[in-house]
């Protein structure tokens, strides 16, 4: 992955964005202390194109208030993930205490409210995993992605595959 | 047919393979992303964060 240029980020960025090089991070601080941690993590789940899986963890004493400041950094820095690397990102919620829907939901607004998103595909999906879980996902590209067809006819093609369930064929 | 059967069930096993495996990956680094904050924030504040939130 290309390293993103955190100058230019922090030209723009609300919060000062900072590398973290032993957890591999980019990291920033918000006004309420939050302190939060993303991640680009280079994954095989398309065969077609490059393709990261991105994490966002924050951390507090208190529950984090609604903070527009945060969205704009977060949306600001997936954007710069887009300016250096010619890849798809893909967002698996965390399905570890049950809110991943909310989580989802909470991504898809972010999305829905950012100034370029025009420029991207969101396409968000629900995949029933091999232990019957119910897990969200999307895969997030530039539609000037020269493998744009490529990737979303995989991702597709692949989220129907998972929709024909074994027991379904069987009868 | 059951060749085209047999393949289209080979390639969704194959892919849900990717899926899970994706899946532990970032579970795992999740994991190491997480408790690295936690033990930097007991060093500044004295007390492990109330409240994590993993996207």
């Amino acid at each position: 992955m290309n390293a993103l240029a955190l100058d230019v980020i922090n030209d723009e960025a609300p919060y000062t964005v900072s590398w973290h090089e032993k957890s591999h991070t980019y990291r920033f601080r918000t006004d309420y202390d939050v302190v939060l941690a993303i991640a680009f993590d280079e994954d095989d789940m398309l065969e077609t194109a490059e393709s990261y899986v991105f994490s966002v963890i924050n951390i507090n004493n208190i529950p984090s208030p609604r903070d527009i400041k945060m969205r704009d950094t977060v949306m600001l820095i997936i954007e710069h993930f887009f300016k250096v690397n010619q890849a798809a990102l893909l967002y698996i919620c965390e399905n570890g205490d049950g809110k991943q829907q909310m989580r989802g939901r909470l991504f898809e607004f972010w999305f829905s409210t950012y100034r370029m998103k025009d420029d991207y595909l969101l396409m968000p999906v629900s995949i029933e995993d091999m232990e019957g879980l119910e897990n969200f996902a999307a895969l997030i590209i530039r539609k000037d992605n020269p493998k744009f067809v490529d990737i979303v006819s995989e991702f597709s093609n692949t989220i129907a595959m998972f929709r024909v369930k074994p027991e379904k064929y069987d009868q | 047919m059951e060749t085209a059967n047999k393949e289209f069930w080979q390639k969704r096993e194959a892919a849900m393979k990717r899926f899970m495996a994706a899946k532990e990956r970032k579970k795992a680094r999740i994991a190491e992303i997480t408790q690295s904050l936690c033990e930097e924030y007991k060093e500044k504040t004295g007390n492990y964060p109330k409240y994590i939130n993993v996207w």
